[in-house]
């Protein structure tokens, strides 16, 4: 028996206890083992948290409340930020957030992973659904180009452009979320980068998931546009300020150098300031940060303005409307893989459930081991009475519900990303380009009819044979700089003349028929003149008259100027000079003669040779000529070309002319070889043409497959289904006018041309254009065919009636009693 | 007599048995060709040929019904004949009703769906009741030679 009585549980089965059997003994341990342990466990230290996996996140625990995050912050070196601390690094998302988010498995999610999952090779097809590119604007070289690393047909790789990712970041940094081709693996492949100046961009959590009211993506944009990359977002989460800018550091400067003492106005580090009202005593900051992104924060990037309709006649979308958010249908799990909505996303990624969040997922949903599903969300059911089913093949959803009822041409928008809305502020960030359209109604890759938008690129190119090359805006513009920016060209003269400060009135240029002025961004507005001056003449508006800022003057005997004319001359050139807007010494023609300012400031005339200047135009103005005076050569202030083209394109939003097309195909021209001229010639493309000089060096214009329209589905508005197509008559599609089918698309760029292509909605459809108007003819004896219908049926039916009871009497007659 | 010739109209009644037959053949062949044959949905110009062929058997359709359905009543003789008039008869009107009710806002995707269904049934009732018209027909065109033979 063991203690207290009770059986011994070493006792066996036999009854006899083995207490008396000799006990086993584990065996003795070496006594300097533990020791050695200790010793080893020491050297390993600095090892093991390299080696060690990670502690997996914890699962959700399935609570529905939000956690509060009271949470420390960290740095990007993984330092616990002190906010006191006069020399705070900018917080870290990775090193934050990713403690309980891992970073690495967000960092896959559809926002973050385009240039990653980017197809190697250009023949591979695009990763998804074609879907919004970013657009390379440049209004000065009248380019907009479509741009993707998802491949999708119609985009351009930036790679093809030279566009490194650190220059991507440049150019779109203001709506990027930040992690993708702004976080580099490798910061050091590109030499013109300055990641190690600026840093990287971690993906911005809180630029989606902030609800706090001090999120500001404005100041993410400003932060981005200052290469402060890793201070943008701690500067948006309105956590702290930050000053300084990263793009005036050398290339050498590193985080750890701190700031400069020596230059605290210009070349200012990048510093934050956080606001101590925000944190606790134990240095957490409390961060308001949802589940779901409030829908703020996906319009930031994700707004689309109708252009001709103000904010508060817009119709807002039929869901936001009924109170249902962006992230109620857009959804993801941890991997941030969001749900896109579109029909065939499901078996595209293999996952049956996306189905559950398109439009049929919540409208009309299959019934799943007779579960009924309808009315998710409070989605109503559609009965689409008398709508033939045929069109739930041809159609896709949105086909009828989306986008602005279709009119004769599609409208004018602008969307975020494309032309930089939700930047507020006094300074306009926005942009007219690049001129996007919808609806257009096309084939999407599935096959069905849906609503897109539409946008014409307009770029440079280089042509090999068939093949178009596109050129970076950049090297055109630097190549011919001369012939760009025509309103800028004349406003930088105007400018110019307005800092002599003896002058009296604001300085205009006469030319073309208008007169131009200076405005704010430092280009011109014109208005028609009508009067006395012609030609081109820069001059001075004194209280509505306008006069030459030198007029028509004679020698005396003596052959010198009167003190005022000299007095104005010097004064003009002197203006023209401390401008420095070239390199070359203004001067001023009249009259056979040349007037210079010498370097006594004193000026000296002397006559014209032949052959000094470059038009003979310049020795036959009426007036005084301002001109450059270069390497013994004259060339007028602002060529005529110039001036022409500001003329042609002022008030209108194209920027180009033909002739300043030309001109620079020409320019670009001569830098080809002689041997490869055959083979290889420079083009521009713009509202759906290319345009090419032919042998005679005129330019003439042709359709390629480069200058076709980029097309994009949109999705959104929905409109009420009191307002979708049909809702009315068949007639609203079917119909030899019907905008659906028949709408006029035309071209649209930034070349001010008549030249432009002109397409119907039915070239877009892949639909035969003369069966859809047979077939739209028809419906006008439709009413005919259903009323004859009806009457025959009646008829039809009143003889099977009628002969029915004359059988039912014969057959009763047949089973009545025999009398 | 359920056949021509025993109206108080024989040109009318000749010319609607013509036009009836002719637009019901073709209205069978185009449906069978794209269904059956080439294996497509009907739209495009095979849609509106038989659509606009469909107007035509309408009143066809009724004009024979008007003109045969006293000769036609069931009396005992010629049933078999009688007895395709009147399914050609009932599926027709079958036909015509499922596809004029679809152009109305009556029925919803599952009516319309239904509907098409029931075009298809019907289309296979008319095309029996025809067959079954046109060999009793000819069995009644040759039975007289028959009699004929044995008398001799």
């Amino acid at each position: 028996m063991g203690r207290n009585g009770h059986r011994d549980p070493k006792a066996g089965h036999s009854g006899t206890s083995k207490a008396s059997a000799p006990a086993r003994r584990r065996p003795a341990l070496p006594t300097f083992l533990p020791w050695l342990s200790i010793c080893f466990a020491l050297c390993l230290t600095p090892v093991l948290p390299a080696q060690v996996a990670p502690e997996p996140t914890p699962p959700w625990d399935g609570s529905l409340s939000t956690p509060v995050h009271r949470i420390p912050l960290f740095d990007e070196l993984e330092e616990p930020i002190i906010p006191e601390f006069r020399y705070s690094l900018p917080f870290s998302a990775r090193h934050t957030c990713g403690p309980c988010h891992p970073y690495e498995t967000i960092s896959g999610g559809l926002h973050f992973n385009s240039f990653r999952s980017q197809p190697l090779e250009d023949r591979q097809p695009p990763v998804d659904r074609p879907g919004e590119p970013w657009f390379w604007v440049d209004p000065r070289t009248g380019t907009q180009l479509p741009l993707s690393y998802r491949a999708w047909p119609g985009t351009w790789r930036p790679q093809a452009l030279g566009l490194t990712p650190w220059k991507f970041t440049q150019l779109f940094g203001r709506h990027l979320p930040g992690g993708d081709m702004a976080e580099p693996e490798d910061t050091l492949a590109d030499p013109d980068s300055r990641w190690e100046v600026s840093g990287k961009v971690e993906i911005n959590c809180l630029g989606c998931h902030s609800a706090s009211p001090l999120q500001d993506q404005r100041e993410w944009a400003i932060q981005m546009a200052r290469e402060n990359f890793r201070w943008a977002a701690t500067a948006a989460s309105g956590l702290g300020e930050v000053g300084g800018m990263a793009s005036r550091l050398p290339g050498t400067w590193l985080v750890y150098d701190g700031l400069n003492p020596d230059d605290t106005e210009w070349a200012v580090p990048p510093f934050v300031e956080y606001d101590l009202t925000q944190f606790d005593s134990k240095h957490q900051a409390f961060l308001d940060v949802v589940h779901e992104p409030p829908d703020n924060r996906c319009l930031y990037c994700h707004s689309i303005h109708f252009v001709d309709k103000a904010r508060w006649a817009r119709q807002q979308d039929v869901h936001a409307a009924a109170g249902i958010g962006c992230a109620d249908c857009h959804r993801n799990g941890l991997d941030h893989q969001m749900i896109r909505g579109y029909e065939s996303e499901a078996a595209e990624r293999g996952e049956s459930s996306r189905a559950e969040f398109t439009c049929q997922g919540c409208h009309i949903p299959e019934s799943v081991e007779d579960e009924p599903r309808r009315g998710r969300m409070g989605a109503p059911y559609p009965a689409h009475k008398g709508f033939p089913p045929i069109h739930f093949e041809k159609l896709s959803c949105t086909a009828c519900h989306s986008g602005p009822w279709p009119g004769e041409e599609p409208v004018r928008v602008r969307t975020s990303r494309a032309n930089r809305l939700g930047i507020h502020g006094q300074a306009r960030w926005d942009t007219v380009m690049p001129q996007i359209v919808e609806p257009v109604f096309a084939q999407g890759a599935d096959g069905k009819i849906a609503p897109h938008r539409l946008m014409w690129p307009a770029f440079w190119a280089r042509l090999e044979g068939d093949r178009v090359i596109p050129l970076s805006p950049d090297d055109v513009a630097e190549k011919a700089p001369e012939v760009f920016e025509a309103e800028k060209q004349v406003g930088s003269v105007l400018a110019a003349l307005a800092l002599d400060p003896d002058a009296t009135g604001e300085p205009v240029l006469v030319a073309e028929g208008k007169l131009f002025r200076l405005n704010m961004d430092g280009e011109v507005d014109g208005e028609i003149y009508d009067r006395t001056l012609s030609g081109t003449v820069w001059a001075r508006d004194q209280e509505g008259e306008v006069v030459p800022c030198v007029s028509p003057f004679t020698l005396d005997d003596e052959g010198m100027l009167d003190y005022d004319t000299e007095g104005r001359i010097l004064g003009t050139l002197r203006a023209l000079t401390s401008a420095k807007l070239c390199e070359s010494e203004p001067v001023l023609l009249h009259k056979g003669r040349i007037y210079r300012r010498t370097w006594e400031d004193l000026l000296e005339g002397t006559d014209l040779t032949e052959g000094q200047f470059e038009s003979d135009a310049m020795a036959d103005e009426p007036f005084p000529v301002w001109a450059w005076l270069q390497q013994g050569r004259l060339a007028p202030l602002v060529p005529p070309l110039v001036i022409q083209a500001a003329a042609e394109t002022d008030g209108r939003e194209q920027e180009l002319t033909e002739s300043q097309v030309a001109e620079v195909l020409q320019i670009l021209g001569k830098a080809i070889p002689e041997e490869d001229r055959k083979t290889t010639s420079f083009a521009y493309i713009s509202g759906g043409r290319l345009f090419r000089l032919t042998g005679e060096g005129k330019l003439s214009a042709t359709s390629h497959s480069a200058a076709n329209p980029y097309l994009w589905p949109l999705a959104h508005e929905v409109r009420p289904a009191a307002q979708s197509l049909g809702i009315r008559a068949c007639e609203d599609c079917h119909s030899p006018d019907a905008p659906f089918l028949f709408a006029g698309i035309r071209g649209v760029g930034p070349l001010l041309s008549g030249d432009v292509a002109s397409r119907r909605m039915v070239d877009f459809l892949d639909l035969d254009e003369n069966y859809q108007r047979l077939f739209a003819y028809s419906f006008f004896l439709r009413p005919m065919f259903k009323t004859l219908a009806v009457a025959v049926s009646v008829l039809i039916g009143a003889v099977l009636l009628l002969f029915g009871l004359l059988g039912l009497r014969n057959v009763l007659a047949f089973v009545r009693p025999s009398e | 007599m359920c056949s021509v010739g025993h109206s108080r109209f024989p040109r009318l009644e000749k010319l609607a048995v013509g036009v009836f037959v002719l637009s019901f053949l073709l209205l069978t062949i185009v449906g069978v060709l794209t269904t059956w044959v080439l294996g497509i949905p009907l739209e495009g110009y095979w849609l509106l040929t038989h659509v606009s062929f469909g107007g035509i058997f309408t009143v066809a359709l009724a004009a024979l019904v008007i003109l045969w359905a006293h000769a036609c009543r069931l009396d005992g003789q010629d049933t078999g004949k009688k007895a395709c008039f009147w399914l050609m008869t009932v599926a027709g009107l079958g036909l015509i009703l499922s596809a004029v009710l679809s152009m109305f806002p009556l029925l919803g995707t599952e009516g319309q769906e239904w509907m098409v269904s029931a075009h298809g049934v019907c289309a296979y009732l008319a095309m029996a009741a025809f067959l079954g018209y046109a060999i009793l027909l000819l069995y009644d065109g040759r039975k007289p030679r028959a009699e004929e033979e044995l008398q001799r």
